[in-house]
């Protein structure tokens, strides 16, 4: 038999194992293949910033049929749950304090009078501000219906009332699961090629099989190619699964090519592996083993614009995103599946990957082999 | 009992001691998610670039747009031409573009409303959504000052408590301190027993003469003081990297921080009662704690938006109780007699899951 034919046999041999060995764990194994699922449902339903059901309070300190008809306007509608009327400011601190109350309408003594009167009556919105975002938002809306409501009390004429029409190119119900599962898609790629592999790897060091491995004529690159090609298996079949509930559940919109966006998984897992292999060169248990590739998915992650665009971040971490290739994955894969780019807008984002994937995946290799040497 | 239990402590220390590296990183490596996360995940739309189109140039469009730029937003220059502002938009430069239609001074005495529209990039919906809940804001602090010669029928102050500058970073750090120390206990406690059943190791320490007992409360004692430990470290970061003001008692959240740490402990020693292989446990861990405590804890996403059966189960999220928490006393510098439903469910949720995780142990090895 010619070497490179026996390379290729002891390859097969190599991933028949590690499929044998993944089989023989089921619970890992469905763990992997179901954790992805369950992700982009939670996160497809969870991840919103839309403000609802605002907490609120009403203060009614006049007590008069308008003050009255004023602050009912706030019980209807998804925007706000009231908590219940105060008739004075007494409690308000309190209420704050203990978190059963995110807004609180003031309606001062003689708002009515004042109201007809023309005098101007000072209404206060108070807000907890610890999350700032929702407060200024709840505020908006609390304008808008107090302005609304107190319109028929001005000059003739007088309120003058500028309205905002908004209108969102690509997503015009500004579902945030457009944004989210994509990233979520690509997420579980990188997790079980990056984490499971470093791990499956150091897991062979750990029990001393590793130095049996070694001494069978089998190459260290079909040892390497073997332990490797299981895990980006698995991570595509999980993908698939997940963005076909996606598209069940969630109607994500596929736009582009399915195809591209395979392509792009596949090049990305180059750099992912290649990153497993570097964490496992590295790590003599399985722990250390754990603790570095979480370490470095969450950076990956946060850096990858998974959550917020990258582009919003400090200059500084905008430049340390450049390193990340998922980065360049995720934003392919929004472009692909949202907006239907194609591989003319998305080619210096597939040249960066292979890039990446071709220095990460040899650096990786040389590494553990390296160390085994 | 106490000198066995001495015993398996100084076992546990030495092994954690022996082993510098992964010491190291369960240290320096929260402080460095912190730090990362803090400035990754900016929320923060004061450095949102958005475009402004004036169609009317008059003194009420531009007093409208004064508004815009001096309450939230980076106003970029308007773009000459509609293409080239649709370049700028498609390429992520701009989030938003704000159009002020023509004839806005006209139409605001003559007509009731005037529509002001508002473009952003639906594909990423959040900040989509922020801008436009901004730029409402925006309107309608504008709407209700009046036109000039009749007076707006109410003055509208609007106050932001514990946080009046509106600072993204005091929602968001203590809320990653809260993740983090989850993350860290679990992940401990679940891999270090796991790593002995793995290694053959637990057989040999259930045949000693020491009791189920003694060997967890041995085995997860220094995990304890080591998770402890990485929540003072994050704290210290969080006050001298981002000026996080701890307006509450310091010891209070000292205190409250332990029911927290030993739930997830306990968790992470069921967890590794449950499983085989490290790499179970770390899935495991995983899935059963990152994922709840990042969406179901109010850390960036708001419950009380989410569907109602997600909202059910975010009841039994401990990270949710302790983001009260610490939030609470943090920001708000609230006592404990503010927090009395999130500490008792914090103390029984520990409570119960020590007791299922040590009669798990028991039924498995014992």
């Amino acid at each position: 038999m010619t070497a490179p034919r026996k390379g290729l046999l002891a390859l097969v041999a190599m991933i028949r194992k590690e499929f044998r060995q993944l089989r023989r764990n089921p619970t890992n194994l469905r763990f992997m293949l179901v954790m992805p699922v369950v992700q982009v449902l939670m996160m497809g339903f969870a991840m919103t910033m839309q403000v609802r059901h605002v907490p609120t309070l009403l203060v009614d300190l006049d007590q008069s049929a308008v003050s009255r008809n004023v602050l009912a306007e706030f019980r209807n509608g998804p925007l706000f749950d009231i908590q219940g009327t105060a008739y004075s400011l007494d409690r308000l601190r309190s209420e704050f304090d203990s978190g059963r109350v995110a807004l609180a309408v003031v309606l001062p003594d003689h708002f009515e009078r004042d109201l007809r009167r023309h005098r101007t009556p000072r209404v206060q919105l108070v807000l907890d501000g610890v999350n700032g975002n929702e407060a200024e938002i709840a505020a908006g809306y609390a304008s808008a219906i107090l302005a609304a409501a107190v319109a028929p009390y001005g000059h003739p004429g007088g309120l003058h009332r500028v309205t905002v029409a908004p209108r969102a190119a690509f997503n015009p119900n500004l579902h945030s699961r457009y944004y989210y599962i994509p990233g979520m898609v690509t997420l579980a790629v990188m997790f079980l090629t990056v984490a499971m592999a470093a791990m499956s790897i150091v897991r062979e060091r750990e029990r001393g099989t590793y130095d049996q491995l070694m001494v069978t004529p089998l190459p260290r690159s079909a040892f390497i190619l073997g332990k490797l090609i299981p895990f980006a298996i698995l991570a595509l079949v999980a993908q698939t699964l997940a963005l076909t509930m996606a598209v069940l559940v969630f109607q994500i919109p596929i736009r582009g090519s399915l195809w591209l966006f395979f392509f792009f998984t596949l090049i990305f897992q180059l750099s992912s592996l290649g990153l497993g292999l570097v964490m496992s060169a590295a790590s003599q248990t399985q722990q250390q083993a754990m603790f570095l590739a979480w370490f470095f998915l969450v950076v990956v992650m946060m850096l990858s614009g998974f959550f917020a665009p990258i582009d919003n971040a400090p200059r500084i971490i905008e430049w340390i995103s450049r390193a990340d290739p998922m980065r360049y994955y995720i934003a392919a894969s929004r472009e692909i599946l949202i907006k239907g780019s194609g591989l003319a807008v998305l080619w210096p984002e597939a040249v960066i990957l292979l890039g990446f994937g071709v220095v990460l995946l040899t650096a990786g290799t040389l590494l553990v082999q390296k160390r085994s040497g | 009992m106490i000198q066995r239990l001495w015993a398996v402590l100084r076992k546990e220390f030495a092994h954690i001691l022996r082993d510098p590296r992964t010491l190291l990183v369960v240290l320096a490596m929260p402080l460095a998610q912190l730090l990362l996360m803090a400035n990754a995940v900016s929320l923060d739309v004061h450095s949102t670039p958005i475009a402004v189109v004036d169609l009317d140039h008059s003194p009420a469009s531009r007093a409208f747009i004064r508004e815009l730029s001096s309450s939230f937003f980076r106003m970029t220059e308007a773009p000459r031409t509609t293409v080239h502002l649709d370049r700028l938009f498609r390429g992520g430069a701009i989030d938003g573009i704000v159009v002020i239609p023509q004839h806005f001074e006209r139409d605001l005495v003559s007509r009731p409303a005037v529509p002001v529209q508002v473009l952003v990039d639906g594909s990423d919906a959040n900040t989509a959504t922020l801008v436009t809940g901004f730029v409402n804001a925006v309107a309608e602090r504008f709407s209700l000052r009046g036109a000039p010669g009749s007076g707006p029928p109410i003055a509208l102050t609007t106050r932001l408590l514990y946080n009046p500058e509106g600072n993204t970073l005091f929602f968001i750090v203590p809320g990653l301190a809260g993740l983090i120390l989850t993350l860290v206990s679990t992940l401990l406690t679940s891999l270090a027993l796991v790593r002995e059943k793995e290694s053959g190791t637990l057989e040999q320490i259930l045949v000693s003469p020491l009791s189920p007992l003694e060997i967890i409360l041995g085995k997860v004692g220094p995990y304890f003081v080591l998770a402890l430990a990485d929540g003072l470290l994050i704290l210290a970061a969080a006050v001298t990297l981002y000026q996080l003001p701890i307006r509450g008692s310091l010891p209070l959240l000292l205190v409250l921080m332990l029911p927290f740490v030993l739930a997830y402990l306990a968790l992470g020693l069921l967890i590794s009662s449950g499983v085989a292989t490290q790499t179970a446990a770390v899935l495991v861990s995983l899935g059963g704690t990152m994922l709840p405590n990042l969406i179901l804890s109010n850390l960036i996403f708001p419950i009380a938006s989410m569907p109602r059966p997600l909202q059910l189960a975010s009841l039994i999220v401990p990270g949710r109780y302790f983001l009260d928490i610490i939030r609470g006393v943090v920001i708000k510098g609230v006592g404990i007699s503010d927090l009395i439903p999130q500490t008792v469910f914090l103390c029984a949720f520990s409570a119960v899951m020590l007791v299922i995780s040590i009669k798990s142990f028991r039924e498995r090895l014992g």
